[in-house]
């Protein structure tokens, strides 16, 4: 068997996925286990997690099994022979430990009193138990529908192959994506909520409820496994269905897979994931002052940066005023904020002036990353960002970072329609209120046509009111050579959302973004 | 992966208010992950150069071998690439050719797929559209186009065994008895220097040889050239009949052409009104007669991507061709439909000294009243509807 094959095995794929999701139950299970030691330090927790990995991989058996009778949501008489199962295991493992009278007169009050068998504590981990079951059985089941393996998957690359779905043949219907995008969303979503819950318990965990709003106080340091663990298997699991679903939708396409893809993505993903983890830990993440402090103390050196301007640029009337009132003159400058005292430190190690700069700098990195994550996320949803772009100060902090970089780029000289950094509201495409509105499919095709249509007249090649979309596009193509296709999707998408009653899909959708991007930079281009 | 911006913004919450150093490095750790793809697929798809390897030209019948070729010349490599080329559904079924590939730095990938060229035309191969994304499903790169390269199909040429077209037109290769002209590239042999020749009439290499001044003497012609007239009006195509007599009256005309050009070794030409799909218009093509290879190749080009359009009528456009031709130059007009107009212009042709033949390209029997009009003004006209009468009758 060659590595290739190896890889493209759907064995190893079933076999490797529930081991990386119990693996990462155990890890939110430790966490949970850490917490609860906060309130129960007796406790002892180590049942818990092991009856969460085997609840985990109990889900995958079961999963598998109903899948193969054919009853993937049925089987109740299953369902209720597993819960009881896991009931009757974790009310086991409570005694683990324990001495066996005290077992013996727990079970001894079982028939006297019902409720003394549905303690809290096994009630309260049978919960727990069942949430990692349900959570693995989702999981699964989406992994199912997105990567279902398909056998036969022909090696290298050669000659076109028969496509399954003839839909596909024209045009940019090979864009069509066969995801089950859903899915992927749940998945991720999954994690991600997972992941948040994992911080959280271990953050309060390690902090301690005492200093949870103390926010200057120091922060904690030291490796957390369970958390590495967890985003480390996450992270593989994701480039491994993202792999999985590419496969999936290239089959469906009749696109022959050549056999070294699976190997190379292993590599790529490898050195790709091992680069970030590597500059990911070169990164500072200590701090003497908390971001509070590091905000007072840098507003209070610009307070006094701005009183010692105005005292500089003020001192020739105050002289002028001691001169002619016969007064002497006694200006003093404005007196420098407080040094931060080495008390005020939260972290140690080094001259205090040493700790607050780095501290400036920490946080000074921590906003740029938050910013540029902020100014992504915005970028990938314009209707968001026309939402932003009302809002005044921000408008004028855009037109400034606009002058700015022009200056830095050397361009002092602003063209006549490069003066006003930002259009006035009212020419914007539809009222201001309108972008309040939650935006589909068909509103934000409709926002890339408008959108183009105003980048396109600022170029010059704005369109004239009895212009058909139809006669505008060969204005675009005439104008941009390079960007005529791009016209042609972007023109087709918006007439298919302006004029037709069925619904404008996501694929559609993203065509018609594709257009518009390629249409942005080149009527970026031209105004260049 | 629309939620992981959102993800990561909590990321940095939760690591500032918790106060965990290590949630820090998993914040820095996503961080890294969604700028690094950002910038592996701003830069890694930007190396990719594409590049078709193919025989620009075919004849019909022949299959044409593609080989396209990824080449990532960038120094990032390129975690997967899926490229759909869109080919005319005339020369491959199913029409596209598509393929996913992985390169690493400097690497090329190939595909390669046969066109089978069953019809003549001006096909374009493409144009081709790739995509690429990163490993996580971060980033969504739009696709990008390579623009599409063109491939012409050359119409079927069949070989012609007889032409049967005037004895005076050099359609025949026949010299005339009454010189008006000298073919300068037909020798008929050298005499001895007279005084008034032109110098460069001298053939220098048997002057040396004989010790005196020879110059050479040429074979006498009435008429060098032919021009081939295609009528491809489309009015003058009856509906039932359009593509068969249409693409049947290419197939006359480049045979004609390939038969006086490369047969005969005489020039050729070609008189056109059609739609041209490289201009995107109606033009019309008046390619004089030449006997150059590239020249005869250029005609063939035309016959290829001529498409029928409603467009001035034969009679008309030889009216306005005339001018432009030699004295005595042949002209055989390829028609599926004669009318008077085109009988008179024939007239005016003839009288002109112009030397005609008509090819009408339509089934049945030659009606006798156009047998007699064509007999009165001395017209020879064959009647082709399949190959097979183009090779037999012409």
């Amino acid at each position: 068997v060659t590595r290739d094959a190896w890889l493209e095995d759907a064995r190893l794929e079933d076999a490797l996925r529930p081991l990386a999701l119990a693996a990462m139950i155990a890890c939110l299970a430790v966490a949970s286990v850490d917490l609860a030691h906060l309130f129960a330090p007796d406790w002892n927790g180590a049942y818990f997690v092991v009856a969460c990995v085997l609840a985990s991989l109990e889900a995958t058996l079961s999963f598998h099994v109903l899948r193969a009778r054919g009853q993937g949501g049925g089987g109740w008489r299953f369902r209720v022979a597993e819960f009881a199962l896991f009931f009757l295991l974790l009310k086991a493992g409570r005694y683990v430990g324990q001495p066996w009278a005290a077992v013996q007169a727990d079970v001894s009050q079982w028939s006297q009193d019902l409720f003394t068998f549905l303690d809290g504590q096994t009630v309260v981990a049978f919960m727990l138990v069942f949430f990692a079951w349900d959570a693995t059985n989702d999981t699964l089941r989406d992994f199912a529908r997105l990567g279902a393996h398909a056998a036969g998957a022909a090696a290298g690359m050669g000659a076109p192959q028969p496509a399954a779905h003839a839909a596909r043949t024209l045009d940019l219907g090979w864009l069509d994506e066969g995801i089950d995008r859903p899915a992927l969303e749940r998945v991720t979503r999954r994690f991600f909520w997972g992941a948040a819950l994992l911080l959280v318990l271990t953050g309060v965990t390690r902090l301690g409820l005492a200093r949870l709003l103390q926010l200057d106080s120091p922060p904690v340091p030291g490796l957390v496994i369970n958390v590495l663990v967890y985003f480390g298997l996450g992270l593989a699991l994701l480039g491994q269905l993202r792999f999985a679903s590419l496969r999936r939708e290239w089959q469906s396409q009749g696109v022959a897979l050549p056999g070294y893809l699976a190997w190379r993505w292993v590599r790529y993903s490898l050195a790709f994931l091992g680069l970030a983890a590597a500059i990911a830990f070169v990164l500072p993440t200590g701090y003497s002052l908390g971001p509070l402090s590091a905000v007072a103390t840098l507003v209070g050196w610009l307070a006094w940066l701005i009183a010692l301007i105005v005292f500089v640029l003020m001192l020739p009337l105050l002289w002028l005023a001691a001169l002619l009132g016969g007064l002497p003159f006694t200006a003093a400058p404005p007196a420098p904020p407080a040094a931060v005292e080495p008390g005020g430190l939260i972290g140690s190690g080094g001259p205090a002036w040493v700790q607050v700069i780095s501290s400036f700098g920490f946080w000074a990195l921590i906003a740029v990353m938050v910013l540029y994550v902020v100014r992504s996320y915005t970028l990938e949803r314009p209707e968001l960002a026309a939402l932003l772009a009302l809002i005044t100060p921000l408008r004028w902090l855009r037109a400034w970072g606009a002058a700015l970089r022009r200056w830095a780029r050397g361009r002092v000289r602003v063209a006549p329609g490069e003066a006003r950094a930002a259009p006035a509201p009212a020419q914007r495409a539809g009222p201001a209120v309108a972008w309040l509105r939650p935006r589909g499919a068909r509103e934000r095709v409709l926002f890339y046509y408008t959108s183009v249509l105003q980048r396109a007249a600022a170029a010059g090649l704005s369109r004239r009111a009895a212009q058909t979309p139809g006669e505008y596009r060969e204005t675009l193509g005439a104008g941009l050579p390079e960007a005529r296709e791009a016209a042609d999707t972007l023109t087709a998408a918006f007439v298919e959302a302006r004029y037709s009653a069925h619904a404008v899909d996501a694929a559609g959708e993203r065509r018609a973004r594709g257009g518009w991007q390629r249409l942005r930079q080149a009527l970026h281009g031209v105004r260049r | 992966m629309r939620r992981y911006l959102p993800f990561l913004l909590g990321l940095f919450a939760l690591a500032a208010l918790l106060r965990v150093e290590f949630f820090f490095t998993i914040a820095y750790l996503f961080f890294a992950v969604y700028v690094l793809a950002r910038l592996w697929m701003r830069a890694a798809p930007a190396g990719l150069r594409v590049t078709r390897r193919f025989s620009p030209r075919a004849f019909c019948g022949e299959q044409v071998t593609v080989d396209l070729e990824l080449h990532n010349g960038g120094r990032l490599p390129i975690p997967w690439v899926q490229v759909h080329e869109s080919l005319p559904v005339d020369l491959i079924s199913p029409p596209r050719a598509q393929a996913v590939a992985s390169l690493a730095p400097g690497e090329r990938r190939r595909l390669r797929y046969t066109l089978d060229c069953r019809k003549r035309g001006y096909y374009a191969l493409g144009p081709l559209r790739a995509r690429s994304g990163d490993l996580l499903g971060l980033v969504d790169p739009p696709p990008w186009e390579v623009a599409a390269e063109h491939l012409t199909v050359f119409p079927r040429v069949v070989a012609l065994q007889r032409l049967g077209l005037p004895a005076r037109a050099p359609l025949a290769a026949l010299a005339a008895r009454t010189p008006l002209f000298e073919d300068p590239a037909r020798v008929a042999g050298v005499r001895d220097y007279r005084r008034g020749d032109s110098p460069r009439r001298i053939h220098w290499t048997a002057t040396a040889s004989a010790g005196r001044l020879l110059v050479k003497q040429y074979q006498p012609a009435i008429a060098r050239e032919t021009l081939v007239v295609l009528d491809f009006d489309e009015n003058n195509y009856t509906p039932q009949q359009r593509y068969e007599a249409g693409e049947l009256g290419v197939v006359v005309a480049a045979s004609l052409i390939h038969h006086i050009a490369m047969r005969e070794r005489l020039p050729a030409g070609l008189l056109v009104e059609g739609f041209d799909p490289r201009a995107g218009e109606r033009v019309r093509r008046l390619l004089r007669p030449r006997r150059e290879r590239a020249h005869v190749t250029l005609l063939l080009d035309t016959l290829a991507c001529i498409q029928l359009a409603p467009g001035t009528p034969v009679a008309t456009l030889l009216d306005e061709a005339r001018v432009q031709l030699a004295w005595g130059t042949t002209l055989a007009i390829v028609t599926p439909r004669p009318d008077a107009a085109l009988f008179a212009t024939l007239a005016r042709l003839r009288r002109g000294g112009f030397a005609v033949a008509l090819v009408l390209v339509q089934p049945g029997q030659l009606p006798a009243n156009l047998r007699a009009q064509a007999g009165l003004l001395g017209v020879p006209v064959r009647r082709v509807w399949d190959e097979h009468d183009l090779e037999a009758r012409l």
